[in-house]
C-alpha cells in the first residue's frame, strides 16, 4: 500500500496533530477549532461533561467522523487526504476500543482477535497466532479462548475486545468510554487490564472516560474539553489538583461526590 | 359406490401415480432452480438496497426498488404468462422449465430482496464500525461481519418464502409447465376423476411444504430466544 503520497514530513514527530479542527452535525459545533500535538507512545485522557465533543474528537483520529475545516494528521498523514484504500491501512494501525464492546458474535474469542490480522496480513499465521495467545493471557482469558461472546460477561467481552485490538499491534489505541457501559462490579477488572495494557510504551494511546482516579493514575497528560474547546490541558495532578479555570472546578466538583 | 371417491375412483388415480411422481419431481426441480436464483437474486439486491455510499450505489438500489416494486405487486400469473409468451416475440425462446425457473426466481427475489435488505439493517452500527475500525474495507465488512450475521436473521423469513415458492409453483399448470399442478388438471379433466387426484396432488404439496414449515417455526423460536 502505497501511502507516502499523503506524509506530510514536518508533523512526523508527533503522533497525531489536530490542526484548527472544526467539526458540526447540523447546526450543532460540536468541535470548534481543536489545535492539538500529541506525542508518540503517550497516554492522553480526554476528559469533559457529556456533549462537549469527547467522544467526536476521539473519533476523528480514525476518520470515523470527518472535520468540516481544519485537519487530522496521524503518523504523518493527513486523513482528509487519504483514499478510500489509505485510510483502510491507516486504521489497521489505530485499534479503538468501544463503549459498547462490539465483538463479532459469530466469531470466538480467539478468532475475534485473530480475524482481522489473519485476513489484512498483519503478520505470518504463526505470529498472528502467538500474538493473540498472549494477548488474551495478559487479558486474564487464555481459558476462554474458544468462548463465543455470548458466554462472557461484559467486562469480559471488553478485555477481549482490548486484547482484539492489541492484536493488531496498533501503533495508536482509542478507548471510546471503555467502561460507560459495564455493570459497576465489572469496572474494576477493566480498569485493571487498561492500566497494564498502558504499560506498553511503543503505543500512542488516547482515553475518553469518566473514571477520573484511573485517568490521574495512567496519563500523562489530560484534556479538559468542554463545548467543543480544550479547557484544560496539563499533567493529571496539575489539570485535577489547580485546574486553571473555573469550568473545571465546577466539572469537578460535579462528578467527585 | 359411486360419488367422488369412489373404490374404482382411486383405483384409478393409483394406477396413474407414477405420472403424478414425475409431475412432483418436475414441481422439485423447478422450486429448487427457483430457489437458488431467487437466493442469489436477493442478496444481490438486499446488498444493493442497503449500501448508499455514492451515486452508483443509489442508482443501483433505485433499480432494486423499481424491481421489487413490479414483482411484488404483480400476480406472478401475470409475469409467467409474459416470460412465457412475449419474450419469445421479441426474439427469447425459453423452455417451459426455463422460463417456470425464471419466473418463481423473479418473483421471490423480490421478497428475498426485502428479507436480506432488513437483516442488514438489523445488525447493529457497532459491528461495521469496529471491523472497519481494524481496517476492513466496506466489502470486506459486508462479507466476514454482516452477512454471517444477517443469515441468521433472514433465515426464518427465508425459510417461509421456500414454502411460498413451492406452492406458488402450481402457477405454471397455466403455461404446461408439466409440473404436479398440471399433471392434476390435464390427467383430471380427462379422466373425469377429481377427488382422490386433488387430494393426493394436495398431500404431495403438504408432504414438502410441511416440514419446511415445522423447521421455520423452529428457527423463528430460536431467534427469539437468542434476542
Amino acid at each position: 500500500m502505497q501511502l507516502t503520497k499523503c506524509i506530510i514530513p514536518h508533523t512526523i514527530a508527533n503522533m497525531i496533530s489536530f490542526e484548527d479542527v472544526h467539526l458540526s452535525f447540523g447546526k450543532n459545533e460540536v468541535l470548534r477549532g481543536i489545535n492539538l500535538k500529541i506525542e508518540r507512545g503517550s497516554k492522553t485522557v480526554i476528559i469533559g461533561p457529556s456533549g462537549g465533543g469527547k467522544s467526536t474528537l476521539l473519533r476523528t483520529v480514525n476518520r470515523f467522523e470527518k472535520p468540516n475545516k481544519g485537519r487530522v494528521i496521524v503518523n504523518g498523514h493527513d486523513l482528509n487526504a487519504a483514499t478510500g484504500k489509505q485510510l483502510n491501512t491507516l486504521r489497521q494501525g489505530i485499534g479503538m476500543v468501544f463503549q459498547s464492546f462490539n465483538l463479532y458474535p459469530h466469531k470466538t474469542a480467539l478468532e475475534n482477535l485473530t480475524m482481522a490480522p489473519l485476513t489484512l496480513k498483519r503478520g505470518s499465521k504463526d505470529e498472528v497466532m502467538s500474538r493473540a495467545r498472549e494477548n488474551l493471557r495478559a487479558v486474564g482469558l487464555a481459558d476462554r479462548a474458544d468462548s463465543y461472546p455470548s458466554q462472557l460477561s461484559g467486562g469480559q467481552q471488553q478485555r477481549v475486545a482490548i486484547a482484539r485490538a492489541l492484536t493488531m499491534n496498533p501503533d495508536i489505541l482509542l478507548f471510546d468510554e471503555p467502561t460507560s457501559a459495564l455493570d459497576p462490579e465489572m469496572i474494576q477488572e477493566v480498569l485493571e487490564i487498561m492500566e497494564e495494557v498502558a504499560q506498553r510504551q511503543n503505543i500512542t494511546m488516547l482515553f475518553v472516560t469518566h473514571e477520573m482516579r484511573f485517568a490521574e493514575h495512567i496519563s500523562d497528560r489530560v484534556l479538559f474539553l468542554d463545548e467543543g474547546q480544550i479547557m484544560e490541558d496539563g499533567p493529571p495532578h496539575q489539570v485535577f489538583h489547580q485546574p486553571k479555570t473555573t469550568r473545571m472546578t465546577a466539572f469537578l466538583g460535579k462528578i467527585l461526590h | 359406490m359411486n360419488g367422488p371417491f369412489s373404490i374404482r375412483n382411486w383405483r384409478t388415480w393409483f394406477k396413474a401415480a407414477p405420472l403424478f411422481l414425475r409431475g412432483y419431481g418436475q414441481t422439485l426441480l423447478i422450486s429448487l432452480w427457483g430457489l437458488l436464483i431467487a437466493l442469489l437474486i436477493g442478496v444481490f439486491a438486499g446488498i444493493a438496497l442497503t449500501s448508499r455510499a455514492n451515486g452508483r450505489q443509489r442508482a443501483l438500489a433505485a433499480i432494486m426498488r423499481g424491481y421489487m416494486s413490479f414483482f411484488q405487486n404483480t400476480p406472478l400469473m401475470i409475469q409467467v404468462f409474459i416470460f412465457y409468451n412475449v419474450l419469445p416475440k421479441m426474439g427469447v425462446r425459453l423452455s417451459v422449465t426455463m422460463v417456470g425457473v425464471l419466473g418463481l426466481a423473479l418473483y421471490t427475489g423480490a421478497y428475498a430482496a426485502d428479507i436480506v435488505a432488513s437483516a442488514i439493517r438489523a445488525v447493529p452500527l457497532g459491528q461495521t464500525e469496529a471491523a472497519e475500525s481494524q481496517g476492513f474495507s466496506r466489502a470486506q465488512t459486508l462479507w466476514l461481519v454482516i452477512l454471517p450475521q444477517s443469515v441468521k436473521i433472514a433465515l426464518p423469513a427465508m425459510t417461509n418464502q421456500v414454502v411460498n415458492l413451492i406452492k406458488n409453483s402450481s402457477v405454471l399448470a397455466v403455461i404446461a409447465g408439466g409440473e404436479l399442478m398440471y399433471v392434476a388438471d390435464s390427467w383430471s379433466g380427462s379422466n373425469l376423476i377429481y377427488g382422490p387426484t386433488f387430494v393426493m396432488t394436495g398431500l404431495l404439496y403438504l408432504a414438502i411444504c410441511l416440514p419446511i414449515s415445522m423447521i421455520a417455526r423452529q428457527l423463528e423460536k430460536r431467534s427469539v430466544r437468542n434476542v
